[in-house]
């Protein structure tokens, strides 16, 4: 059984400019993500300012991130993955850490952005 | 931590130590003195903490803090009680990295300048011995503190970013399998509560049924058919939560299976990576005092080393190039005199195996010890060389067939022994840094 992933889930308030998402993974360890709008893949592998669409295009749909990260040293195990979105009224960045289970494990992050027009 | 070349020469030298060296005998049989050791370039590199180097002494186990907490505590059981040096403590941390980097990506720490390489890569080591005492004196002490660290570490290698690439597609599956195991996790919610309601339904539509054909109670007949829908409708759901639960299983045996290759995968990314291609080029250096009678106030400066080690390895055709320089001063091992030592070795890799040469000049200070000394200055100075030729064959699990052909260092007598043995390498054995004795 898998473990549990760490988990975000946010609001983010675009604008009308371009929205940009960035994902880094921390700690000198190994990560690819996989992005999604509502359910059609965007990107996958490094992700690096990926244009995510104009924000009128996207508002009221949902961004979803799974960056799975492999312990590759051999001494510590920390993982962090840190979201970036830009391009909204503000820009975001949300940071989140775990650890792996064991040495050399894997450990799913995800990350789930309700992206939300102007009121 | 510390990025360190780890080759296949380690495993030569050790192989090497663990060899039947039938021909050797056979050179040292009848000569008096005894032949000068045989130290080889492997053994002028660091394997460990050169403040362990300086003191020529190998600890049991060599502290390595990677926080600030672990740090502070093993200096503290370091320090030793009642201001009297410890015996056989070391210690190794890389400042860098006692705090966590988040920010840092592998990217980044590949793609280091040379600035921060200076900062990655900067190890600080300190280490203490106590030789045995001699009659009732009480035991001096001798401590060392060192630093080492890279400025140049190559480039990664074919092999790293081979295994990061099958990482990558190991990665994508787990996430692609992730969704799969999720959604059906979604369709298998709430199982139970559907069988048990099933259940029920079953339950009354029998009573119903019963009730309606046996019983004559027409009146409950569209009540047994509505109670009919349901149980179809729930026999349904049931259906298919159980189908997304088989679904949710295998896709969990999918994920523990990618996780194991992961796994795997990870230990091949994290040795490679400590062999990466291209120029590397390692420096250390370190002081090393003398306390009497072990006491922390009672001290002075009694050594010095330096350590140059060079390495080119350019892994696509399997070539190797080693170049190591190392001058230590008041050797206790050669008589308190100064040694300097430069050697270089080329590799290249032939099938399986590994075919190697290397040449070692060696030059010793204030002392006559290696044969050919001359008098300058009223000093003796004695230089001697060694070259070999070695080749290496994985046999299987832990075992190496090995040979090597050359010549050895010159004997007092102006001989110079021939190198010429074949054996096989068992895996046991240790690296030392300083020569033993003679």
């Amino acid at each position: 059984m898998p473990r549990k992933p760490i988990a975000l889930r946010k609001d983010y308030a675009v604008g009308s400019g371009q929205v940009r998402l960035s994902v880094l993974v921390g700690d000198r360890q190994y990560g690819t993500s996989m992005v999604f709008l509502d359910d059609e893949l965007l990107a996958n592998g490094d992700i690096d300012e990926l244009p995510l669409g104009a924000g009128g295009e996207i508002a009221g749909r949902t961004l979803t991130v799974y960056t799975v990260v492999t312990d590759v040293r051999d001494k510590k195990n920390d993982m962090s993955v840190t979201w970036i979105l830009t391009g909204g009224d503000k820009t975001a960045t949300i940071e989140r850490s775990g650890s792996g289970a064991k040495s050399f494990g894997s450990q799913m992050f995800k990350a789930v952005f309700e992206l939300t027009g102007d009121e | 931590m510390l990025h360190r070349p780890a080759s296949r020469a380690v495993r030569e030298f050790l192989l090497l130590a663990a060899l039947v060296p039938a021909a050797a005998g056979a050179q040292d049989s009848g000569r008096d003195p005894a032949p000068p050791p045989a130290v080889e370039l492997e053994g002028f590199r660091l394997s460990g903490p050169p403040a362990l180097a300086l003191l020529g002494s190998s600890a049991a186990s060599v502290a390595r803090p990677n926080t600030p907490r672990d740090l502070i505590a093993s200096l503290v059981s370091g320090a030793g009680a009642g201001g009297i040096v410890p015996d056989g403590y070391a210690l190794e941390t890389a400042p860098f990295w006692l705090v966590r980097r988040k920010a840092m990506s592998l990217g980044d720490y590949h793609d280091a300048s040379l600035g921060q390489r200076l900062l990655y890569f900067t190890a600080i080591s300190v280490a203490t011995s106590r030789p045995a005492s001699r009659g009732d004196s009480p035991r001096d002490a001798r401590a060392a503190l060192a630093i080492r660290t890279l400025l140049a570490n190559g480039r990664p290698s074919a092999r790293l970013r081979a295994t990061g690439d099958s990482m990558r597609v190991a990665q994508l599956d787990y996430i692609t399998r992730f969704r799969r195991w999720e959604e059906a996790g979604a369709g298998a919610s709430g199982l139970g509560a559907a069988r048990r309601r099933l259940a029920q339904q079953d339950d009354l539509l029998s009573s119903l049924l019963a009730r309606v054909v046996a019983g004559g109670e027409t009146t409950l007949r569209d009540s047994a058919m509505r109670t009919l829908a349901r149980r179809d409708s729930l026999r349904a759901f049931v259906a298919s939560g159980q189908s997304a639960a088989d679904a949710e299983l295998a896709a969990a045996g999918e994920l523990d299976r990618i996780e194991t290759r992961l796994e795997t995968l990870a230990k091949r990314f994290a040795a490679a990576e400590i062999e990466p291609n291209g120029f590397i080029l390692e420096v250390a250096a370190g002081t090393r005092a003398l306390f009497e009678e072990g006491q922390w106030g009672r001290q002075q400066i009694d050594g010095l080393g330096l350590w140059l080690t060079p390495m080119y390895r350019a892994r696509t055709n399997g070539l190797e190039l080693i170049g190591v320089g190392r001058y230590l001063s008041r050797v206790s091992e050669y008589d308190g005199h100064d040694l300097l030592d430069v050697g270089v070795r080329a590799g290249v890799d032939v099938g399986k195996g590994t075919l190697s040469a290397e040449h070692v000049w060696r030059s010793l200070h204030g002392s006559g010890m290696l044969g050919l000394a001359s008098k300058t200055g009223g000093e003796y100075r004695s230089r001697t060389t060694r070259w070999a030729v070695l080749f290496d064959y994985p046999i299987g699990g832990r075992l190496w067939a090995v040979a090597s052909f050359g010549s050895d260092y010159r004997l007092p007598d102006g001989d110079r022994p021939v190198i010429a043995t074949v054996g096989l390498n068992l895996g046991f054995g240790a690296i030392e840094i300083l020569p033993s004795g003679r």
